[in-house]
């Protein structure tokens, strides 16, 4: 999950004030991975 | 422009079949969010909406009209900020040296690197959807992931709707992936708030892989460019 979600954002081209937003981005794909595989079939 | 008043049954309804969904285009957000079939079986649809907006404006809002919305960047909305190549084309973007905390990191150019706001767009996309469109020349169905243009250089163009279409309907097909999908919104408030960061997951059932989408707020709904779809091994 991990490798998927820096491969999501290698992409990414922060500026001055939002680069908190790649590792943010990062950690929410990972959580949705986790959420999503948790879910009832 | 409110066309809400176009007396076509069919544009404000919302279908449910074994085969998937037809959504019209002009039923409301609150109606999709509260219909049972998309809760239990489309949940990125149904979370995305709720987490949108505000009930009043749930109730208000067309899912046609949630899907054009525009950016919500300051240096496009305040007119008297001169460099932007949306209002203006070719005369610069004021957020690349300006305050951009809430711009995109991701499907940017240097024309433009505004985000798009919407969220039900972000579940349409995870889930494969189509979108109908009604013009001058006829009926047609595209990706909803052709509709939003990636801007380039021309962000002043932001679908391929041509002059005169409408979206009529949105159709997104059923699947074993639709009932294991969801929708983050991560913000700085808890509602009514725009995301900083969005994701989007479905997982198939019985194992297989599951797959992301992210919105790192591109400057349109995650497509093309701006998505990156992975495949991961579920254990």
């Amino acid at each position: 999950m991990r490798r998927a979600a820096e491969a999501a954002f290698a992409g990414a081209k922060p500026r001055k004030h939002n680069s908190f937003k790649v590792k943010l981005g990062q950690e929410t794909i990972i959580r949705a991975l986790i959420q999503a595989k948790a879910m009832e079939i | 422009m409110d066309i809400k008043r176009i007396s076509d049954p069919a544009m404000h309804r919302i279908d449910v079949a074994a085969e998937g969904l037809r959504i019209g285009a002009l039923a409301s957000m609150a109606e999709a969010a509260e219909n049972e079939t998309i809760k239990r079986d489309y949940p990125v649809l149904s979370q995305s909406l709720w987490l949108a907006a505000s009930q009043q404006l749930r109730i208000m809002a067309t899912l046609g009209g949630n899907v054009l919305q525009r950016t919500r960047c300051n240096y496009f909305r305040d007119t008297s900020y001169r460099d932007c190549n949306k209002r203006n084309p070719g005369s610069g973007c004021a957020a690349l040296d300006g305050f951009n905390r809430l711009h995109a990191v991701l499907g940017t150019s240097d024309a433009c690197i505004a985000t798009y706001p919407g969220d039900w767009a972000q579940g349409l996309i995870a889930l494969d959807a189509k979108v109908n469109v009604l013009g001058r020349g006829g009926s047609r169905t595209i990706a909803f992931a052709d509709l939003h243009k990636d801007w380039g250089n021309t962000p002043h163009i932001e679908t391929t709707l041509q002059p005169g279409e409408l979206i009529t309907a949105f159709i997104v097909p059923a699947g074993a992936h639709t009932h294991r999908s969801l929708y983050l919104k991560i913000r700085d408030r808890e509602s009514y708030e725009f995301a900083l960061v969005k994701a989007m997951a479905r997982a198939r059932g019985g194992g297989g892989s599951s797959r992301p989408a992210i919105d790192g707020r591109p400057h349109a709904p995650c497509c093309r460019g701006s998505v990156r779809w992975c495949q991961t091994t579920q254990t």
